[in-house]
């Protein structure tokens, strides 16, 4: 009975330790220090373009496997965000953002960017980028 | 004198790709929507006198039809955007239809938008010039054919019908000023915009013998309305309206109020999409007391099957009092399915059709001075099958 318990324990363990994180990351020169969810959906539909001191919101999208997690997160859909982005485009709103396929380049890209915000792996996250939300 | 010559060219080079450099963050992109359509239809207006349809009066009856299969670019569109600085910025966008080509007659070219905005912050930003308004949903990005799904476009969305629909009656299709703003409040944006312009397009003179610059509006009364909207996920819904006057001299010898009301509502649920529209047009003549009022709804239905497959259905209706043969309905029907293998590649094929039968009475002059009601008919029926590319570049 007492192994039964520990097996269950272990596999309850194991499947927390696999389901992976997604933080959102943004520029070290961002002055918010956290945003909620909304907050973040709101920025990533390019409703929100600028941050509370004024400065102007450079959205990064990542097309890696932190997508799925990070838009059911904010509770959008990845297409419907997409018809959104293209939407703005083509009526001249707003430029889509642009995208990258790695944590890696999207942590340089946000590092290197004054006003930047993207979303990756919890455990890709570096020191040279501010986590703002972490999304389980 | 070789010297100076290259020396001339390396100067101008240099200024070119200065000039470049300065444009460098100028974007130009666009897209094109190129279609197969094979169309069918008939419409037919006739009198019946003793049950007899009467087809020999010209007057009272005419008759035509069509069938056809053809391949044209149905449009296609450029934009020139262009951030100044963060918070101005600079659109144009160049209309291209069917076909277009000036020396064969053939289609039409449009500055459809030239304008300038400038983004004080996200409560309040101001576009100024050419621009299509925020009036409900669709009327903003009807034209914009990689962000629908449609190929043939709901009644009076659709340029092709503009003969017997004229848009402008139920759309403020043009306005030369607009505010807009978005309010994030919690899980609800809510957003607004308020927009002025011209009268409607039968006051814009295009007469060059005439006193007044072609393209100008020829009277002082202007167009004003607006739309307050609320998005929630991937939920939205607004109220739009306007208020301008309506070009009735040729009838009613007046220019009639006219108030636009219109209610728009979409959505995605899973992996259900829709979309709908309500437009109501109330017009106010003074010199008759008759009911010249017209609405028109749609309603579409669809389903992404996969990130790539999307398949719907679309239903429209419009109403005018003001023309018997629609004082019952026009009614629209669209089935279509569309597979996109690239992001910015999408095929399209859909089946449409265009119905109204209605019969309805009118006094026929019999003897001089004596005049009689009889049956009159107007029966429309256009279906058409059509495949696309839309793409963009």
């Amino acid at each position: 009975m007492k192994n039964i318990l520990l097996i269950i324990v272990c596999v309850l363990g194991l499947s927390v330790i696999g389901y992976s994180q997604v933080s959102v990351i943004a520029n070290k020169s961002v002055g918010e220090s956290s945003l909620s969810a909304s907050k973040v959906s709101a920025i990533f539909s390019l409703d929100q373009t600028k941050w509370g001191n004024g400065g102007k919101i450079v959205v990064i999208d990542n097309s890696s496997e932190a997508k799925s997690g990070f838009y059911s997160g904010i509770g959008k859909d990845a297409l419907s965000m997409k018809k959104e982005w293209m939407k703005k485009q083509l009526t001249g709103e707003a430029k889509a953002p642009e995208s990258h396929g790695s944590d890696a380049e999207i942590i340089a890209k946000v590092a290197a960017t004054p006003g930047a915000i993207s979303f990756v792996k919890s455990s890709s996250v570096a020191a040279s980028v501010k986590v703002l939300l972490d999304l389980k | 004198m070789r010297k100076s010559a290259f020396k001339l060219i390396i100067l101008v080079l240099g200024l070119i790709s200065q000039t470049t450099f300065a444009q460098s963050d100028l974007q130009i992109f666009g897209f094109a929507q190129t279609q197969l359509k094979y169309q069918k239809g008939s419409y037919e207006r006739f009198l019946t006198v003793n049950g007899v349809k009467q087809t020999s009066l010209a007057s009272n009856y005419d008759q035509e039809s069509t069938n056809f299969i053809s391949g044209s670019v149905q449009q296609m569109n450029i934009f020139f955007r262009k951030e100044m600085t963060d918070n101005v910025t600079a659109w144009v966008n160049f209309e291209i239809l069917n076909n277009y080509s000036s020396d064969n007659k053939w289609g039409g070219m449009n500055l459809e938008e030239a304008w300038v905005s400038y983004q004080y912050d996200d409560l309040l930003t101001i576009k100024g010039g050419l621009l299509v308004p925020r009036f409900n949903h669709l009327n903003e990005i009807k034209n914009r054919m990689p962000l629908i799904p449609y190929i043939t476009r709901p009644l009076i969305f659709e340029p092709t019908l503009k003969n017997t629909i004229h848009p402008s009656i139920y759309l403020p299709e043009r306005a030369f000023i607009q505010f807009t703003g978005k309010l994030p409040v919690e899980n609800v944006t809510l957003d607004y915009a308020l927009f002025g312009g011209n009268s409607e397009t039968q006051y814009q003179n295009s007469d060059p013998t005439r006193l007044i610059e072609t393209g100008a509006d020829s009277v002082t009364f202007k167009m004003v309305g607006g739309r307050i909207g609320a998005k929630y996920g991937d939920f939205y819904a607004g109220v739009s309206t306007t208020f301008d006057a309506a070009n009735y001299q040729a009838v009613l010898k007046e220019n009639v109020k006219r108030n636009r009301i219109g209610f728009d509502f979409g959505g995605t649920v899973q992996n259900v999409f829709f979309e709908g529209e309500y437009i109501g047009v109330s017009l106010k003549p003074k010199n008759t007391n008759t009911d010249i009022n017209k609405s028109f709804y749609y309603a579409t239905l669809g389903y992404n099957l996969t990130e790539q497959w999307y398949i719907y259905g679309s239903h429209s209706t419009l109403k005018d009092k003001e023309n018997p043969a629609f004082k019952n309905g026009l009614n629209g029907n669209i089935l279509g399915a569309g597979f996109k293998p690239l992001p910015s590649l999408t095929l399209k094929v859909e089946y449409s059709s265009y119905k109204c039968n209605d019969t309805f009475d009118v006094d026929v002059p019999v003897a001089p001075g004596v005049s009689m009601k009889f049956p009159y008919t107007v029966d429309i029926d256009f279906k058409a099958v059509q495949i696309a590319a839309s793409f963009l570049f």
